[in-house]
C-alpha cells in the first residue's frame, strides 16, 4: 500500500490518499485501486502522516509515492519511496479529482500549491495491458498491431500510446496500455471496468486482456482480497460460442482485411461492432 | 454456400461451418453443434485474418486461431527434432553443442525479451544433431535454434 504525496517548493507537503498495488506476478504490478480496501480513514491519516513526515525529513520536492507494507493488525512498515510519477498515478487523479502532472509542473514552476486535500471519492481501478501469453506461462509477446479498439464512456480512461501498425518489438516493456475505471464504489469501479475490457480490442499481438478480465470475474478479487504472496487463482475460460462466429466470417477474407459481424444481426452493417475493409 | 474452417486452439482442431446466419461448431472427436446466437440474438466481434490464421475478439476474449487445414497446414507440420524459439528476442546462452546428449528437460538456450529470461529446455531426450544459434543473436518466434537427432 503506497502514499501519494506532493511537495512544493514552499515547504508543503500534501498527501493525496493511499494505492493498493498488492495484486502482483512476478513483482510487476498487475491491477491497481484506491483507496484501499484494507485502509480506513483513521488507519490512512496515520500512513498520510508518516509519508509527509519522511518527505518532510528529506526536504523533498515533487509528486512522491511512500511505499509501506501493511501487516494485518493495521502496522505498516516503510519500504521505499519512488521519487516520480507512478505508472498508477490515475487512480489516485480519478479519486481525488487532481491532475498530478499538473500539479507537477506548477510544482517545477516554484508555485504555492493550494490543495485542498480530502477523504478519496468513489472508487478507481487501473489494470495494465501486457502484450504476454498468459496460457504459455506469460511469455513475452510481439509482433505487429492489426486492430486496436479503446473502451470509451463516463468514467473510463485509457493512458496508451499504441494502434494499428505498431510494432511491438523484444526491447522494450510489454507494457501497452492502461484501462482505468472510477465509479461510486469498489464493485460498480470493478464492473465498469469490466466493461470497458470488453469493449478493447487488440489483435495482431497476444495481450493478458482475456486473463485480466478472468481475474476480474473471481471472487476473491470481487471480494477485494488482494495479498501479494496469492495472486487468486485465474481460470482462462472456455472460448465463447460467439468468438467461433466471428472467426468463420472472417477466416474467408482477404489476408489482414478486417471483418466484423454481428450474430444472427437483423441487417448486415447495424449490429457490426467494428468494420473496416483493410488494405 | 457453406464454408468450412478448420482452426486450431489450445492443442485441438475445431470445424466450423458457416450457412448464412447458422454456424456449427465440430471439435475433433466431437458431435457438431449449432451455435446459440446468444440471449440478445446478437453480439459483437472483430475479427482479422491473416495468412496463418484469424485474429479475434468476441464476448470478453481474445484468441488467434490458427488454420488447421490442410492447405495452410502443409509444409508447416511441427517436429519433434527441432527446438524453435517461442518469442522472438535475443539469446543470452547457449548451454550445449552439437553431439551433446541431453536429458528431456535439460536446458538447452536461454532467450531474453522485455527484461525477462525464458530458458528452452529439450523436449525429449535425445543427442543434439545442430545449434542454429549464438549468444548474442537475435532470433525470431518459430525460429529453428537447436536440432536434436532423430531417432531411430
Amino acid at each position: 500500500v503506497e502514499v501519494q504525496i506532493l511537495a512544493d517548493g514552499h515547504g508543503q507537503v500534501f498527501a493525496l490518499g493511499e494505492r493498493e498495488c498488492s495484486l502482483q506476478r512476478r513483482f510487476q504490478k498487475i491491477v491497481e485501486e484506491s483507496p484501499s480496501v484494507a485502509v480506513d480513514a483513521a488507519l490512512r491519516a496515520r500512513m498520510q502522516e508518516a509519508a509527509c513526515a519522511i518527505a518532510r525529513a528529506a526536504g523533498y520536492v515533487n509528486a512522491g509515492t511512500v511505499e509501506f507494507l501493511l501487516g494485518p493488525a493495521g502496522q505498516f512498515y516503510f519500504l521505499e519511496m519512488n521519487t516520480r510519477l507512478q505508472v498508477e498515478h490515475p487512480v489516485t487523479e480519478a479519486v481525488q479529482g487532481v491532475d498530478l502532472v499538473a500539479l507537477q509542473l506548477a510544482v517545477a514552476r516554484g508555485e504555492r500549491l493550494t490543495l485542498a486535500p480530502r477523504e478519496p471519492r468513489g472508487h478507481a481501478m487501473e489494470v495494465r495491458l501486457y502484450a504476454e501469453r498468459p496460457e504459455e506461462g506469460f511469455l513475452p509477446a510481439t509482433g505487429t498491431l492489426l486492430h486496436v479498439r479503446w473502451p470509451e464512456g463516463a468514467g473510463v480512461r485509457v493512458d496508451h500510446a499504441v494502434g494499428a501498425g505498431t510494432v511491438v518489438s523484444p526491447h522494450f516493456d510489454p507494457m501497452l496500455a492502461k484501462v482505468i475505471a472510477w465509479g461510486p464504489d469498489r464493485e460498480h469501479c470493478r464492473r465498469r471496468l469490466r466493461r470497458a475490457l470488453r469493449e478493447t480490442a487488440i489483435l495482431g499481438v497476444h495481450t493478458n486482456l482475456t486473463w485480466l478480465l478472468a481475474l476480474l470475474d473471481t471472487e476473491a478479487f470481487a471480494r477485494g482480497q488482494t495479498f501479494t504472496h496469492a495472486l487468486p487463482p485465474v481460470t482462462l475460460p472456455e472460448p465463447p460460442a460467439a468468438l467461433w462466429a466471428v472467426a468463420a466470417r472472417a477466416g474467408g477474407a482477404a489476408p489482414a482485411a478486417i471483418a466484423g459481424a454481428g450474430l444472427a444481426a437483423s441487417s448486415p452493417f447495424d449490429e457490426l461492432g467494428d468494420w473496416r475493409m483493410g488494405r | 454456400m457453406a464454408r468450412v474452417h478448420q482452426f486450431r486452439f489450445r492443442g485441438r482442431r475445431v470445424t466450423v461451418t458457416v450457412d448464412g446466419e447458422r454456424v456449427t461448431l465440430a471439435p475433433d472427436g466431437e458431435t457438431p453443434r449449432v451455435l446459440d446466437a446468444g440471449a440478445n440474438g446478437r453480439t459483437r466481434g472483430v475479427a482479422v485474418a491473416t495468412r496463418d490464421g484469424v485474429w479475434v475478439t468476441a464476448d470478453g476474449f481474445t484468441a488467434f486461431l490458427e488454420y488447421a487445414d490442410a492447405e495452410h497446414a502443409a509444409g508447416r507440420a511441427p517436429s519433434a527434432d527441432e527446438v524453435r524459439a517461442p518469442m522472438t528476442g535475443t539469446v543470452v546462452q547457449v548451454a550445449v553443442g552439437p553431439g551433446a546428449d541431453v536429458a528431456a528437460g535439460q536446458v538447452l538456450v536461454v532467450l531474453t525479451a522485455m527484461k525477462m529470461e525464458y530458458k528452452l529446455e529439450a523436449p525429449r531426450a535425445g543427442t543434439v544433431a545442430d545449434v542454429a544459434c549464438a549468444a548474442g543473436q537475435q532470433v525470431e518466434l518459430g525460429q529453428v535454434l537447436v536440432a536434436l537427432a532423430p531417432t531411430a
